[in-house]
């Protein structure tokens, strides 16, 4: 325990930062706050994850009576914006308040920790997944990079291939991350709203565990090589069913990595034309993915729309000053933020090469919107003028189109793993 | 042998029976009477064509006259391609490229800056230079999980609604059309025959099990004279009460068509449809891809959504198609367009000058900066796919700076829409 003085049972749970030795329980108890079933070799792998990452004391507990009643991680992210800068960011994980605690602003006390936290820090952005949609708006976070769930049978529906001087090599998982990391960093981690990936997460890729929940099958590795040299891989799932005429079984795709198109079309071929596997499943592709402009029947592809990296603005001159813009002009922004932290009117001057300077200001606002709504084009998604649209964005309708003429992206933002 | 030529009025009875058996559905007696109507009200009677086979209707094909709006408000020109089927006893002769041919050829002679049509399976029109150039969402959600914030509906109070049966819709509705959905790129100009045949049609046979047409119409005081009203909006519906085995209510709302002059009437009509006793199972088939309501509820996911192409496009006069758009940067740029089809590609020059388009056939010793096919360039018309999409899957070719500069002149603010199939 490192509380030094313990708190007197009349006293509420005390939310604080967790001391080394807790990384365990605080395992065990996101593991019961999510509803999973208590795994020792899951618990154990999950807290090596967090100890290798360095995060153990930015996680944050609240304390009943000597028991964690509700938890709340933090990993250092550093996330690719507009443009192709890093700007170093809080990744919001493992939000947990037990049942027995609900309704005592547990969250609300542990999250004003969490930012408060990476504000001293310098961390413009703050990030998480959503368990539940109806959660984070309050405190700030808006819903920045979309994607599609997709399933489709490959009896219905035919993909093109590559060019077959791209070979494919099936590799073992855990002699596939020294070919795997470079690829990463080469592609999916220099994707607007994807993060760099330190060693200790591919521990967590290639961990034995990290299925458990999904019976999809265990890890497997394509790796796609032009004259030798690796330009591209899969991480995909096999899972046999044996129907009663027929196989059925699925092929399911993590994630996917290429240097260009020819090497997407011969690893998306790949991966839909496994024997037995009729059925696959993309477990997230890009919002503009062409996927669905090249396949021969693409309504009999299943879509669902997922919300995925939602962001929240702690410092907006930094923010907006990190990420670069898609056409000159001037903007004032009146943000409102509830927890105070961007509060303000900003100026926005982009030059002609996209480069953005910001400042506060105390001129008219042309444009108010919430911090969650800053969160939400800041990666330049193409929803500027739905949110105007829903009431979220408030402005004339010049001044809305200018916003989403700077904010917006030709390609989408994509996250390429939720953490 | 087949002969393919087009139809007397006579046979127009035959013609809606052997579509039918194309596409394996059955026409009551008095509906061939109403479709044959529609096909005689609507223009396309001259359009029409079928392949006859010692006597037999073994394929049809029709057009009609419509007109699409495109970026920028003004309306092209466009044939309607309709009614294509080829029974299976004829398949794999060549009659439905013939068909094609022939009717591209008379759009051409008439003067059709394009053709459209809305595709029975999504796999066969490419061929002809088709490409998809709308889209449209399927929504549908329980509305007991999926409720407005309220600080929007509270706002908009003088907006008043009623509902109104089919009749009142007939004429109710034309004029908040004409000056709402009908000014989205991709929509048509409406005929009163058109409403009448098309989405206000509601024979008691086509209803199957969804209901009768009725509607909400939604109006607010005209600012001049206060006592007066001005219609700004409409939600048309079919509804279907239902309960389920321990008798809760489960009841459907189908929704038609929504029309809003502008967002806060759009989310009164949202709450009005939703809000239905007995109807909390609220489907919109086709939708507007870029319909806000997602963005208004707390828990979006809970609204399943299924998109989908709409409406495809087949670009006839490239030069007077690009001419009338407005584009959303400045620029010139020199495009190949392939048409292996018809031959009605080459090479075009587009200057953009203060938003407005103007395209001429280009010198041909001159390189091109972009290379699209006419299908690739129909998706791109109207805003529903970017260049830097269609680069992607090896539809557009060019270099990064001019895909860019490709992508900016052509994209649009707006997602197009269409909000009917023909």
């Amino acid at each position: 325990m490192t509380s030094s003085t313990p708190p007197s049972p009349e006293s509420g749970p005390v939310v604080r930062f967790v001391a080394p030795d807790e990384l365990l329980d605080f395992r065990r108890q996101v593991m019961f706050g999510f509803g999973d079933d208590y795994d020792e070799g899951r618990v154990a792998s999950r807290a090596a994850l967090t100890e290798a990452l360095g995060a153990t004391p930015l996680c944050i507990v609240a304390e009943d009576r000597g028991r964690t009643v509700a938890t709340l991680a933090s990993y250092d992210l550093e996330l690719t914006v507009p443009g192709g800068d890093r700007v170093s960011t809080a990744g919001t994980s493992a939000v947990t308040v037990h049942p027995t605690h609900r309704r005592r602003g547990l969250l609300t006390q542990m999250m004003a920790k969490h930012l408060d936290q990476a504000r001293d820090r310098g961390q413009p952005l703050a990030a998480l997944y959503a368990s539940e949609e109806a959660i984070y708006g309050r405190f700030g976070y808006g819903p920045a990079t979309f994607a599609y769930w997709l399933r489709y049978s490959h009896h219905d529906v035919t993909v093109p291939d590559g060019p077959a001087e791209i070979r494919l090599i099936p590799l073992q998982p855990n002699e596939a991350v020294n070919v795997l990391a470079p690829l990463y960093e080469q592609t999916l981690a220099r994707r607007v709203g994807s993060y760099r990936r330190q060693e200790p997460w591919w521990d967590r890729i290639i961990s034995p565990f990290a299925a458990q929940n999904t019976g999809s099958g265990e890890l497997r590795v394509v790796v796609a090589e032009r004259h030798g040299q690796p330009v591209g891989y899969v991480l995909f799932r096999l899972r046999a069913v044996w129907g009663v005429t027929r196989p059925d079984g699925t092929a399911q795709v993590q994630e996917m990595a290429y240097l260009d198109d020819d090497v997407r079309r011969r690893l998306t071929y790949f991966v839909s034309n496994i024997d037995l596997m009729p059925n696959v499943v993309w477990k997230h592709s890009a919002f503009d993915a062409p996927l669905l402009l090249e396949a021969t029947r693409p309504r009999s592809i299943e879509r669902i729309v997922t919300d995925q990296l939602w962001v929240r603005v702690l410092d907006v001159v930094a923010a907006l000053e990190s990420r670069r813009y898609e056409s000159p002009g001037g903007l004032v922004l009146d943000v409102k933020d509830r927890h105070g932290y961007t509060t303000g009117r900003y100026r926005l001057e982009v030059e002609e090469d996209g480069h953005g300077r910001c400042a506060p200001t105390t001129d008219e606002a042309d444009v108010e919107l919430d911090a969650a709504e800053l969160g939400a084009v800041y990666l330049g998604h193409r929803h500027v003028h739905t949110l105007a649209r829903a009431g979220r964005i408030h402005g004339a309708p010049s001044t809305i189109d200018r916003l989403a003429d700077m904010f917006e992206t030709m390609h989408a933002p994509f996250c390429a793993e939720a953490f | 042998m087949v002969e393919i030529r087009f139809i007397e009025e006579h046979e127009l009875a035959d013609f809606t029976v052997a579509d039918a058996r194309g596409f394996g559905m059955t026409v009551p007696d008095d509906q061939q009477a109403d479709a044959a109507n529609r096909l005689r009200l609507t223009g396309a009677l001259d359009q029409t064509m079928a392949a006859f086979d010692g006597g037999q209707m073994v394929a049809t094909f029709s057009s009609y006259p419509l007109e699409i709006m495109v970026p920028g408000s003004r309306r092209i020109p466009v044939a309607g391609t309709t009614w294509v089927s080829v029974h299976t006893t004829h398949r794999r002769q060549g009659i439905l490229r013939k068909m094609m041919t022939r009717h591209l050829q008379q759009a051409i002679e008439q003067g059709k800056t394009a053709a459209a049509l809305w595709a029975s399976q999504e796999a066969i029109y490419r061929r002809y230079g088709y490409g998809w150039a709308t889209q449209f969402q399927r929504l549908a959600f329980d509305a007991r999980r999926v409720a407005q914030r309220p600080e929007l509906i509270a706002d908009g109070a003088e907006i008043h609604l009623r509902m109104v049966d089919r009749d009142q819709l007939v004429t109710a509705a034309p004029p908040i059309y004409d000056a709402t959905l009908g000014r989205v790129p991709g929509a048509l100009a409406r005929s009163g025959t058109w409403w009448r045949t098309g989405i206000l049609y509601d024979a008691p046979e086509f209803r199957r099990d969804r209901g009768e047409l009725r509607g909400i119409v939604a109006r607010v005081p005209s600012r001049e004279h206060p006592a007066h009203h001005r219609d700004v909006g409409y939600v048309i519906v079919r509804q279907k009460p239902a309960w389920d085995d321990r008798s809760v209510a489960q009841g459907t709302t189908n929704i038609v068509e929504l029309a809003a002059e502008n967002d806060q009437v759009r989310r009164r009509l949202w709450h009005a449809v939703t809000g239905f006793e007995l109807q909390p199972k609220v489907v919109y088939e086709m939708a507007p891809i870029d319909e806000p309501l997602g963005y208004e509820v707390a828990e979006p996911r809970s609204i399943t959504r299924n998109p989908c192409d709409g409406l495809w496009l087949r670009l006839l006069d490239v030069n007077h198609a690009l001419s009338q758009r407005r584009y959303g940067a400045e620029g010139r740029i020199l495009i190949e367009v392939e048409d292996r089809f018809l031959n009605r590609g080459g090479r075009f020059e587009l200057d953009v000058v203060d938003g407005q388009g103007h395209c001429r056939a280009a010198d041909s010793a001159a390189a091109p900066d972009v290379e699209v096919s006419i299908a690739d360039l129909g998706s791109l018309y109207l805003g529903a796919c970017t260049a830097t999409q269609l680069q992607r899957a090896g539809g557009v070719r060019g270099s990064a700076e001019n895909i860019a500069l490709l992508h900016r002149l052509f994209a649009t603010r707006q997602a197009p829409y269409c909000p009917e199939t023909f």
